[in-house]
């Protein structure tokens, strides 16, 4: 059991990297036709091996020893960021450049960052209950120190996705130091505020209202079937969780759980019908300040063509239109999930987002089994930073969300966020393997 | 103790991982359902959107077919405009680098005319300095490129605007239309009038399709050359093409210098012209003067130019050959056909000058009296008394049923747009025309047998008439088309009088018209060519016992005042070959202008060796 603890993450990611690579090459099949003489791919497979190799070493180096680092970390982080745009002028100061080595400064930070956070947050994570009104807001204002530091640093480069991935980070490492009922509540309809309004930026965007616009437009008829539907999905929720975890949820609470979260979608519309036109034009720009550079969501609107276009089968392998005419923007980064739709169709599509879940699940499943505070805040961390990437990265190819330049983990081309990523799942391995034992006999005592 | 207090801590904080289990949940089920849209319910639709964006078909544009004349000789250039467009997409930058360059070509334009999602049409119809400018700095117009658009040139100009007409642009209001938006595009020419639009179809011909395949950023991509993948999807897309098939060549029957001749005479009046081949139909000259240059219709024409040609007093855009008029003294021809057919000429008395018949007194063109006729010498004599009489013997019954035997009531369909119906009276025309009481008195007659009053006649519609006589019984089908592209022209002769008798004293009565002594038509008698005609002076102002009187000079009259000219002929006077009817608004007596330029465009035609001489 121990041993195999490694095994399905390794898997996964494997199989994302050489998913990626392939395509990789494909989005510069017509440059260089043969595999070893393209640049992006000799570089991006250099980058796998060697993170597969890293992600077997960290897996089996004991996390808490990151602890005494985590500091330190942070602190050259921020150093980087200052020195990246104040010397380094390279590329509005995201990349350095040491000899023939370039890594995305940003990304080192979000390592940093988060070592730091979850270390700073499990050292009051016993005391979080006890703790009186001016001593939270003493904690609350030192998180909001460590998050907004980077983040304005990031936000001035500018790169907007990544400064979302602090702030999230803040927001869940908050939300777990102090859950209380109230809180969750709260948490609830902000959560349902955040997905309303991006929803209406992404709708705006492509001027496809989708789901969302069924939601968000609905009668009295449609309420009461949607009120059924959620109540089945509680009870099915129940039942999976249940077998999963072997905890019993309320279903009320889950009931209740939904029903703010739609309360929050809802207020953000009123919100947002409120809004006069350039007032909505301002948020829309600040989010995506170039989605205007060949007429309204032109990007969006090719990305949707080759999601679509790929249909059930695909293609075929470097057999996609949108792909080879240049239709694609950035289809080796952030565009690669459409990249793969096209060419792999419904099946790709689904096997990608299949894996990335299955990733994000594990990092739940690790957090779940953590042996203590920092493990358990650290899986979290994880959990969010990939969250954000990966829903930001395919809500945004499949034309729900806004488009922010945020790469795809284990797939995306780009050495820096690779390694970071194996990095940040390599501990959360360890975390996992070191937890085992001890959650066993915890589970049988409760 | 301390440690599973930890632990206890840890694990309730762990309950709320379900709440973010629940989100991810509906996350990844908003994906997997946004997915399946996009790929299996819509995909169909995104296929189609996705090979739209790569194919870029373009227009093949096939030449128009000439119009030739009859000996073969264009009447028609097909040319190419340059136009000049710029690229879609282009940012500030560009465009302004664009305003600057254009400059040079002397062209102002303005940026913000700009669109971005397609090609600009900056400037239609280069001139040829600014087209070589172009060419040969190609590197300083960045951005911009030249189609080559097939047009048309007029080398003729005035002379053969009718009846060929005209090619212009397609307008925005005919684009509306679903018919012609099927075909033409915004860069089209279509035909507006005259042959070019009655035989558009023809002409046209059919436009070729092109599939071009190209990237992003307009850049034309050949598969075949680089390895782009899916080639079995190209292919399919390339069996689209087509090739463009040019338009059918129009033969028309008019002769080209026949044509330049006539209308060079007749250009200063307001005439109408039609010199008919007697035996085939063939009209090998057909002129209505002023004309207009069609090469002002190719760009579209200003307002004022419009209004200017629109309010001239010769009408300029109107063709006088298939306009109807009173056909006046050259109608007696007909009241003679009816005479003979009806055999009552015998029972004519002498003319006295005047004549008092249907309790109306007529008067005779000459005051005196032209004593005892025959029916050719009355002809000749053009008398009124005589065909007033005739025309009473007739009647009104008659007059209609004869006519319709040799279907003057009928349009000639010679291939022009507008052809008035012929006016042929009847008894119930003054009803039906909501004229009046609706009765038709017998004194009515009268003016119908010489020419007047409810009886109007086209050129065209004379010319086939004055065929119908010299042929001694055929209808023929007038026309100005041989064939299109190979393809013959059908055309129709129809023997419609046996008794070839009848016509002896009418055509013996029109050669005299010109030939003999006293003839209304002298001043047409040529010693180069036999002509045999019969003149026609329509009354625009009505004849007072003034004018009777003094019959003052008609040079005193203004424009408007002046009486309008016939001279219809055929020449030679033994074998009919041509008919020609000569038709002058506003210049006088059919004796004078009329019956000069007759006999100058008949000798013209002998010298040429038009007329076959025997």
């Amino acid at each position: 059991m121990k041993k195999n603890s490694i095994f399905l993450p390794l898997l996964t990611v494997t199989i994302l990297s050489v998913i990626g690579l392939i395509f990789i090459f494909s989005a510069f099949y017509y440059k260089s036709t043969s595999f070893f003489a393209n640049t992006f791919v000799i570089k991006e497979l250099f980058f796998i091996l060697l993170g597969i190799l890293l992600f077997v070493f960290i897996a089996n180096i004991d996390y808490r020893i990151f602890k005494n680092l985590s500091f330190i970390l942070y602190i050259s982080g921020i150093i980087i960021l200052v020195l990246s745009m104040v010397i380094f002028r390279t590329y509005r100061g995201r990349w350095i450049k040491l000899g023939i080595i370039s890594f995305q400064t940003s990304e080192f930070m979000k390592f940093g960052f988060l070592l730091y956070f979850a270390h700073f947050i499990s050292r009051h994570f016993e005391r979080s209950v006890t703790l009186n009104i001016l001593e939270y807001s003493m904690v609350f204002f030192k998180t909001l120190m460590i998050t907004f530091i980077p983040m304005i640093l990031v936000l001035k480069q500018p790169d907007l996705g990544t400064s979302f991935v602090f702030a999230a980070i803040w927001i869940i490492f908050l939300f777990f130091f102090r859950a209380t009922g109230f809180i969750v509540s709260l948490y609830v309809i902000l959560f349902g505020i955040v997905i309303g309004v991006v929803f209406f930026i992404s709708s705006e965007i492509t001027e496809i209202r989708g789901l969302f616009g069924f939601l968000l437009n609905m009668n009295f008829i449609k309420y009461i079937t949607l009120f059924f539907a959620i109540l089945l999905f509680s009870m099915l929720l129940n039942i999976v969780i249940a077998f999963l975890f072997g905890q019993r949820i309320n279903i009320l609470f889950t009931i209740l759980l939904i029903m703010l979260f739609f309360v929050g979608l809802f207020l953000a519309k009123g919100v947002i019908s409120h809004l006069k036109q350039y007032q909505k034009n301002r948020i829309i720009t600040f989010v995506n300040p170039s989605y205007d550079i060949r007429g309204s969501g032109w990007n969006v609107i090719q990305s949707k063509i080759a999601i679509g276009s790929g249909r059930v089968k695909g293609k075929g392998l470097f057999k996609g239109t949108q792909n080879k005419f240049n239709f694609l923007p950035e289809r080796h980064t952030d565009f690669i999930f459409s990249l793969i739709s096209e060419e792999w169709g419904f099946y790709g599509a689904f096997l990608v987002i299949f894996l990335e879940f299955l990733l994000l699940f594990y990092l739940l499943f690790v957090a779940f089994k953590a042996n203590d505070a920092f493990g358990l805040f650290f899986a979290l961390g994880s959990f969010t930073l990939f969250f954000m990437h990966i829903v930001a990265n395919i809500g945004m190819n499949l034309g729900v969300m806004p488009v922010t330049g945020i790469p795809l983990p284990f797939i995306s081309y780009g050495g820096s966020f690779y390694l970071i990523s194996i990095f940040i799942l390599g501990i959360n391995v360890n975390i996992f393997k070191q937890s085992h034992e001890v959650r066993r006999l915890d589970l049988f005592i409760k | 103790m301390d440690s599973s207090n930890k632990q206890d801590k840890l694990s309730k904080v762990k309950k709320n991982l379900i709440i973010i289990i629940i989100f991810l949940i509906f996350i990844l089920i908003v994906f997997i359902i946004k997915l399946f849209t996009l790929q299996v319910i819509q995909g169909k639709k995104y296929f189609v959107l996705s090979t739209n964006n790569i194919i870029s078909k373009e227009q093949i544009r096939p030449l128009r077919g000439r119009i030739l004349d009859k000996n073969g000789n264009s009447l028609v250039i097909n040319v190419f405009n340059h136009n000049l467009y710029l690229l879609p997409y282009l940012k500030k930058e560009q465009l302004q680098l664009v305003e600057e360059s254009l400059k040079a070509l002397n062209i102002s334009w303005n940026r913000k005319k700009y669109k971005k999602n397609q090609e600009n049409l900056i400037k239609r119809s280069l001139s040829q300095e600014q087209f070589l400018k172009f060419e040969v700095n190609k590197e300083n117009f960045p951005y911009l490129f030249i189609k080559e658009i097939p047009s048309r040139y007029y080398p003729f100009k005035k002379e053969f605007y009718y009846p060929m007409g005209y090619v212009s642009l397609v307008s925005q209001r005919e684009l509306a239309q679903e018919a012609i938006k099927k075909y033409y595009d915004r860069e089209d020419y279509i035909g507006k009038y005259g042959l070019e639009k009655l035989f558009e179809k023809d002409l046209r011909g059919i436009k070729g399709l092109k599939v071009l395949f190209m990237d992003a950023k307009g850049k034309k991509v050949d598969y075949s050359e680089t390895d782009m993948g899916n080639i079995a999807l190209f292919k399919q897309l390339k069996q689209q093409e087509r090739s463009a098939v040019n338009g059918k060549d129009i033969q028309l029957t008019i002769d080209k210098d026949l044509q330049l001749y006539n209308y060079d005479l007749l250009k200063d009046f307001s005439a109408s012209l039609v010199i008919m081949n007697i035996n085939s139909g063939e009209i090998i000259s057909y002129i209505s003067t002023p004309a207009i240059d069609p090469n002002i219709f190719l760009m579209g024409i200003s307002h004022q130019i419009w209004d200017k040609i629109s309010q001239d007093e010769k009408h300029p855009l109107m063709d006088k050959c298939v306009q109807n008029y009173n056909p006046a003294s050259t109608f007696k021809l007909f009241t003679a056909y009816c005479g003979e057919k009806l055999n009552v000429v015998k029972n004519i008395l002498p003319c006295r000058g005047v004549i008092k018949l249907e309790g109306v007194e007529k008067h005779c063109w000459k005051k005196t009296g032209h004593g005892k006729e025959t029916l050719d010498e009355a002809i000749k004599n053009s008398c009124n008394v005589f065909f007033y009489q005739l025309g009473d013997h007739v009647g009104i019954d008659n007059y209609y049923n004869i006519a319709k035997t040799i279907y003057l009531d009928k349009k000639t369909n010679v291939e022009v747009a507008g052809e008035k119906k012929p006016m042929v009276p009847y008894r119930k025309i003054k009803r039906d025309l909501g004229i009046g009481d609706g009765t038709w008195y017998p004194s009515e007659t009268l003016d119908i047998s010489i020419g007047q009053g409810l009886i109007e006649l086209s050129p065209v519609k004379m010319a086939q008439f004055i065929a119908f006589l010299a042929s001694k019984g055929s209808v023929v089908k007038p026309h100005l088309i041989k064939n299109i592209g190979d393809k013959k022209i059908e055309t129709y002769k129809i023997e419609v009088e046996e008794d070839t008798n009848i016509f002896n004293k009418i055509l013996s009565g029109m050669h005299d018209v010109v030939n003999f002594w006293g003839g209304t038509g002298w001043r047409a008698k040529s010693r180069k060519v036999i002509i045999s005609g019969k003149t026609g002076t329509m009354q625009v102002k009505k004849i007072t016992k003034y004018y009777v009187k003094y019959s003052p000079d008609e040079k005193e009259l203004s424009y408007k005042e002046r009486d309008n000219g016939w001279f219809v002929s055929y020449v030679p006077y033994d074998e009919p070959q041509y008919a020609m009817v000569l038709f002058i608004e506003h210049c006088g007596s059919g004796g004078y202008y009329p019956a000069i330029f007759t006999k100058k465009i008949w000798e013209y035609m002998m010298e040429k060796d038009y007329i076959e001489k025997k």
